[in-house]
């Protein structure tokens, strides 16, 4: 399936991060309205993306030597939160756009930061080529770069491939000789480059994380950057792909949670609380409460989560890139759990009636289920705990 | 009835005193790890700082009682409505509480032995603050230690 993509429309440049909050609720409104459908009929939402960019949401992290606004990540937590509340699949997209932007921040040229981010600032959106299912583990790429003259040339087969469907250029993660990571700004239509439209998890069902192949894709030197150099030194690049995934699956708790209230109102009465609504019931009531301060836990460690990369990202070092990375992780274990439990509590305050196909109220818990699968949260707490009881700093790459 | 004036500061007191227990219990048990405890024998490993479940559970641990922290001081800090700035405060008290059980039961099976319990004096019921939460969102009720 082909998908002919929009030229980017000539975005709104946001200047701060208080109106990088405001527009992201304005947006996440009218997101919210079709979002069932969406899910329901697997429509992917092409006018939304276009709205979602147009709005400058995708070019706040764009430093302000470059004429963004360089938001906090505290604010781009935020806004991903909120966007994902209404629907995570358009939260979700963004991810690799914003993370690939921090990756330039890092290992670009000059030139290549003026002129990527100015594209940005413009309204296009970058997708990613980074993730293989045929390699051994998520750290091993088995695309390969080759560097001939002014040109790499880049073949290999991808995964997982979230908005690269709808960007206008797909950065592709490639390895050279000396297996280091390369990344390539491929443009949308560029020769030898094939997305395919092939996913079909039963959660974030319209991210269109399909797949990707690039077959002798040419591009000239000045579309390469270095991205290994982006964890070779301590950088906070780690952090700030992590901090989306939780920021996202922390919307997700939201969202779920706002339905619980919802559902858990128009419950009836269990025969026996001897009570004559469902809200009345001590143990439903009980229950809420416990949802809502696990969700302020997981709100609270996301925004520390931000301020750690804000000082990762102006101190670099092995220390505050390793107590970003530990934060992150908590908020990562915070949210993943939140996020499952609030999407599953929701069926069970609200009783038999809110499985009902009508209300679609699952796509909270696919969701969940889905997205907290980005990088096991198991490995989380080790993380944390083996620099608390051995002193070892977190491993740096893109899942810590 | 207690005036909220004094019921606040006095539960939020309670939820710092429980989280400085649990680091100090986390810190111990961290200790303990280190410097005295061994390997399970079949588990093929040849110290008890690399047994992959005590790493696990120590990381839990460090999350409880940093959650418990943040919500700590959002409380602290809160600004909001008097049922806003108790309903903060209970969901410090419940964090907190349970950040020092599961320090407790972790510190139990590494290392014996467990921290004394904090005094419950001038306690509210841990159970009835999920209730307090609870309420005021579900049901919009003012908590019960603000009703005339």
């Amino acid at each position: 399936m082909s998908i002919s993509v929009s030229p980017p429309a000539k975005a709104h440049v946001i200047t701060s991060d208080a109106e990088a909050i405001e527009v992201a609720k304005v947006l996440a409104a009218r997101f919210a309205e079709e979002a069932s459908v969406r899910d329901r009929d697997r429509r992917l939402p092409v006018p939304e993306l276009d709205e979602f960019a147009a709005s400058g949401l995708w070019g706040i992290t764009v430093p302000k030597a470059y004429g963004g606004a360089g938001v906090s990540y505290v604010t781009v937590a935020e806004v991903i939160k909120i966007i994902s509340a209404a629907d995570s699949s358009l939260g979700q997209i963004p991810q690799n756009h914003l993370g690939v932007l921090d990756i330039l921040l890092h290992t670009g040229s000059e030139a290549q930061k003026r002129y990527y981010y100015a594209k940005v600032l413009d309204g296009w959106r970058f997708g990613n080529a980074f993730s293989e299912s045929k390699s051994k583990n998520v750290g091993a790429f088995q695309t390969r770069i080759r560097f001939e003259g002014e040109h790499a040339v880049i073949d290999g087969e991808k995964f997982y491939c979230t908005g690269a469907l709808f960007a206008h250029i797909v950065p592709a993660v490639g390895v050279d000789e000396q297996n280091r990571a390369f990344i390539a700004f491929v443009e949308r239509d560029n020769p030898g480059l094939t997305i395919i439209d092939s996913w079909d998890g039963f959660g974030q069902r319209t991210t269109a994380s399909g797949g990707a192949v690039l077959d002798a894709v040419r591009v000239p030197l000045s579309a390469v950057i270095p991205a290994h150099k982006a964890f070779d030194e301590p950088t906070a690049d780690g952090p700030i792909s992590q901090i989306i995934q939780a920021a996202v699956d922390t919307g997700i708790a939201h969202g779920a949670f706002e339905q619980a209230l919802i559902h858990a109102r128009l419950a009836r009465p269990w025969v026996d609380s001897q009570q004559e609504h469902g809200w009345q019931d001590p143990y439903t009531i009980a229950a809420i409460g416990d949802l809502q301060w696990r969700l302020h836990g997981a709100d609270a460690i996301l925004a520390k989560a931000g301020r750690a990369i804000d000082h990762a990202l102006a101190s670099p070092s092995e220390e505050s890139v390793a107590e970003a990375s530990v934060i992150v992780a908590q908020a990562k274990v915070l949210s993943t759990e939140i996020a499952l439990l609030a999407s599953s509590k929701l069926f069970e305050l609200a009783g038999t009636r809110s499985v009902l196909g009508k209300h679609n109220l699952d796509r909270f818990w696919r969701n969940a289920r889905t997205h907290t699968l980005h990088d096991p949260a198991r490995w989380k707490y080790h993380l944390i705990g083996n620099r608390l009881l051995n002193g070892i700093q977190p491993p740096r790459h893109a899942w810590n | 009835m207690n005036s909220p004036a004094i019921v606040l500061p006095s539960q939020l007191a309670a939820a710092a005193h429980d989280v400085r227990l649990a680091r100090q219990g986390l810190e111990q048990t961290v200790i303990f790890v280190r410097e005295q405890a061994r390997p399970w024998a079949l588990s093929g490993l040849n110290k008890a700082v690399d047994d992959p479940y005590i790493i696990g559970k120590l990381g839990d641990l460090q999350i409880r009682i940093d959650v418990a922290d943040a919500l700590y001081q959002r409380a602290e800090q809160f600004i909001g409505s008097a049922s806003e700035t108790l309903v903060a405060t209970a969901e410090a008290v419940i964090a907190s509480a349970e950040a020092l059980q599961a320090v407790g039961n972790v510190q139990q099976e590494l290392t014996g032995s467990r921290p004394a319990s904090p005094s419950q004096e001038g306690r509210e019921p841990l159970r009835w603050q999920y209730q307090i939460i609870g309420n005021y969102r579900l049901n919009d009720v003012v908590p019960p230690q603000l009703q005339e």
